[in-house]
């Protein structure tokens, strides 16, 4: 489990690391959604998109609100996932 | 998406002075001063965010870093199991302090002095209420860690200047709640705070919950 806010965007991105996703609760109007991972498919794959990806036990999050990156520690896939914020386009850092 | 560090798959360790190609379970990820602190399996490591060249700041015997908080030039790292807290001094040259609150191994629920405070097998998550904000504004800083002590149920807050740990919300047992000081907590496993409006949540199993 893992939460990170970005604020700006009254968001928040909760990372459920049982169901191999993470979501995204808009504030203002209470719809929450997946953004990354294919909930309950836990797997290595990772897509083009985030939503296309499969994730393996998501757990720490942290939203850079400088860059506009949500960082995803995948512990059991041994690597960090970067996404944009959701609803914004931008480049792949690094 | 894509991987910033790490080989998807493939568990493994980054010397350092080289790029973090390869992890071992990362956990908790705080970003400060184009820096990445990363809480892994093997303990607490700093990546570059340019040249993503990592470094060892502590290592904890394969007993996992689950949570990180900034405050006043130093990171304070929970240890997930172990029922402690180390801090690492950024402004000297990495200086550990371990454990700076709780014990190492040793379990229990006590509030009182950094290090008389005993939390209860995770000490999963801490956080600052303004560490996301760091560089643009302090103000919202109250001065306290939080701390989610998942198997006391409770979010316990920590004073560095003051010495002191105090449960803040939760009373142990489980069910529901009202007030947050008076809030029956399942398990917070992770906190968060929005100090832009005044916000607190926290995440109690695959439950989602606004105090």
């Amino acid at each position: 489990m893992g939460l990170a806010i970005d604020e700006l965007a009254n968001k928040v991105y909760i990372s459920s690391t049982g169901s191999n996703a993470v979501f995204v609760l808009d504030r203002a109007t209470g719809i929450m959604e997946t953004i990354a991972g294919i909930p309950f498919n836990l797997g290595t794959n990772i897509g083009s998109t985030a939503k296309a990806s499969k994730l393996y036990y998501p757990r720490g999050l942290f939203f850079d609100s400088t860059s506009n990156y949500l960082y995803i520690a995948g512990m059991l896939c041994f690597s960090l996932l970067t996404s944009c914020r959701c609803g914004y386009s931008c480049s792949a850092p690094g | 998406m894509t991987v910033f560090a790490g080989t998807v798959g493939t568990l493994g360790y980054s010397n350092d002075g080289t790029q973090a190609t390869k992890l071992n379970a990362p956990q908790s990820i705080l970003i400060l001063n184009g820096k990445m602190y990363l809480g892994t399996q093997m303990g607490l490591f700093q990546i570059d965010m340019n040249t993503k060249i990592i470094k060892a700041l502590q290592y904890t015997n394969s007993r996992p870093v689950s949570g990180l908080a900034y405050q006043n030039g130093k990171i304070y790292a929970c240890v997930m199991s172990n029922h402690y807290m180390f801090s690492v001094d950024l402004t000297n040259n990495f200086a550990v302090t371990s454990p700076v609150s709780g014990s190492d191994d040793v379990q229990g629920n006590i509030d009182g002095t950094l290090l008389q405070a005993r939390y209860n097998r995770y000490a999963i998550s801490c956080i600052t209420k303004n560490h996301r904000l760091t560089g643009m504004t302090t103000n919202t800083n109250d001065g306290y860690i939080y701390i989610a002590d998942t198997d006391n149920r409770v979010v316990k807050r920590l004073s560095v200047t003051g010495n002191s740990v105090t449960t803040w919300a939760g009373d142990n047992t489980n069910g529901d709640g009202r007030l947050a000081s008076k809030a029956r907590l399942s398990r917070p496993y992770a906190i968060a705070f929005n100090t832009l409006t005044g916000d607190t949540f926290y995440v109690s199993g695959n439950i989602f919950i606004p105090f």
